[in-house]
């Protein structure tokens, strides 16, 4: 299975999946609540947001020729930065205050097992020297690499821990540095000094992702992590 | 604000007519797209869709700038008017009323509005323009003249109840110099010219039959360009309508030739009482002919 040939994403669009498209039209099977998301802050939601997809599937633009030097960003849809632009996501926001190239690997739905099988191809197939994580829910799965089971019910918060330390020990096994962080709201148990937590300060326009400035908190703690150099960024 | 782009810049303009709010949205339309800010003009709302929640769904998945046009009696079209006017106002960041002298504005809608004679709003071509130019010289009744004054005095107050936030755009500032306008009042930074105010005058010019021997060539292709890249708008649907650009209708100074009665409804405005209509002198009347002669060299 080529992890980083997903072209099936780029044939599901963001309003397929239920979560960033106008209220009204939500897909009421989809079994995600959404929390926050009203009309009104969809509707005047300042900034342009357009989805596109590269060849592979994946939230960015096109890969460089070299990828020696670049930081790889692993995650489910608050890396793709669903409900939020492109320039607003954690990886872009990396990017343009290190001016070194951020790849995007974001999956809407990604599982944590997703998200470590496509870190173990990126580490086996680029020899990266920086990855950055963003772990998903411990409680989502998935049957076959791309079938989505957002919420397992049949797994106990004990399979869920399991699941998620055999995914997180696994990686770090591989590759040592990784800079961890969560999607907000999970993990509230974990330690801190092995992966970064934080509060979602802002909505996207969905209302349930966050948007630049919970990125920017993050991006933060990857600059102090890796000691970037940080280049001012103003527009 | 993101220091990673630019919020979206969703303009409307609150209208009556003949106040030239369609020249300030192609105008800006054309402006702001010229200018790298792809730009979609919608002009009146109410064409586009009459159902709310379809006009709300459109607008909130654009991910272009937005400049359109309301007006008080076209809101009526809409199934749900009063949400349509709250939506509006919350929805816009930036609401202009465009300052004209009511006087002058009442005359254009007179003209436009004559009985057994309507004229066309606004004029897109030189063929449009000689087609329906007042062949004589007309009389507008007091009544039918004091019944648009009501329009407009109308228009002030529906403005003030529904979009007390609006901001005021004076209407001489508009026709005389556009690209500065625009420049200062959304902060645009680049130093591309558009020269739309030549290109207005020359326009209004040409579809007179005026001498345009003055034109150098290199200003004439200036125009050819800028009339390209009006119909490249048209081609991308950034201008929704078929009526592209339009031009100088009618001056002040043949309003008066073409106007029987100029200075009986002159006076007939002066003493209509108002909270929102300026009053104008034979003064006025001058310096403005003046100034008008100084831009359009008519």
């Amino acid at each position: 299975m080529d992890y980083l040939n997903y072209t099936l994403k780029s044939t599901m669009s963001a309003n397929e999946d239920g979560m960033d498209c106008f209220p009204n039209q939500k897909n009421k099977s989809n079994p995600i609540t959404q929390p926050d998301c009203t009309p009104l802050q969809f509707v005047n939601y300042p900034y342009a947001i357009n989805y596109s997809y590269n060849f592979r599937g994946f939230r960015d633009r096109k890969w460089p020729k070299d990828l020696s030097d670049v930081v790889w960003c692993l995650g489910d849809s608050f890396t793709l930065g669903l409900g939020a632009p492109f320039e607003h996501t954690w990886p872009s926001i990396l990017q343009s205050q290190t001016k070194m190239r951020c790849i995007n690997l974001g999956i809407d739905g990604a599982a944590n097992r997703l998200i470590l099988n496509i870190a173990k191809q990126v580490i086996s197939n680029y020899n990266p020297k920086y990855m950055a994580i963003m772990w998903s829910y411990r409680n989502r799965r998935y049957e076959d690499p791309w079938k989505f089971i957002h919420y397992d019910p049949l797994t106990t918060s004990h399979d869920d821990d399991k699941e998620f330390f055999d995914c997180f020990n696994s990686v770090n096994i591989l590759l040592p540095n990784i800079y961890h962080t969560t999607i907000p709201f999970t993990y509230p148990m974990y330690p801190s000094e092995t992966i970064f937590t934080y509060e979602q300060i802002d909505t996207a326009r969905d209302g349930f992702h966050f948007d630049y400035l919970t990125a920017e908190i993050i991006v933060d703690s990857i600059i102090q992590h890796f000691n970037f150099k940080r280049y001012k960024n103003e527009l | 604000m993101s220091k990673y782009l630019s919020k979206l810049k969703r303009i409307l303009v609150l209208t009556p007519d003949a106040i030239g709010s369609t020249y300030f949205q192609r105008s800006l339309t054309v402006y702001l797209n010229y200018h790298g800010y792809i730009t979609q003009n919608y002009h009146e709302l109410a064409n586009f869709t009459n159902i709310l929640s379809d006009l709300v769904e459109n607008l909130a998945i654009n991910s272009n700038n937005i400049v359109a046009r309301c007006s008080p009696y076209r809101s009526l079209d809409f199934d749900q008017t009063e949400n349509y006017l709250k939506f509006c106002k919350h929805f816009f960041t930036n609401i202009y009323v465009i300052e004209r002298c009511s006087f002058e504005s009442a005359l254009s809608y007179c003209n436009t509005h004559q009985p057994n004679k309507e004229r066309p709003l606004n004029v897109y071509s030189k063929h449009q323009y000689l087609k329906n130019k007042n062949k004589t010289s007309y009389n507008i009744t007091t009544n039918n003249f004091i019944e648009s004054l009501k329009y407009f005095e109308d228009f002030y107050v529906w403005v003030d109840k529904y979009f007390p936030n609006h901001k005021k755009i004076n209407y001489s500032d508009l026709v005389s110099d556009p690209d500065s306008l625009f420049k200062d009042e959304f902060n645009i930074s680049s130093t591309k010219e558009l020269y739309l105010k030549e290109y207005n005058k020359f326009n209004t010019l040409r579809i007179r039959n005026k001498d345009l021997n003055s034109y150098t060539a290199s200003e004439l292709l200036k125009f050819i360009e800028l009339s390209d890249y009006i119909d490249f708008l048209v081609h991308r649907d950034l201008l929704v309508s078929k009526n592209k650009f339009p031009y100088k209708k009618i001056t002040l100074s043949e309003k008066i030739k073409d106007i029987d009665n100029f200075t009986e409804l002159l006076d007939v405005y002066n003493s209509y009482p108002s909270n929102h209509f300026k009053k104008v002198t034979k003064d006025d009347i001058i310096n403005r002919i003046e100034q008008e002669y100084k831009l359009w060299t008519i």
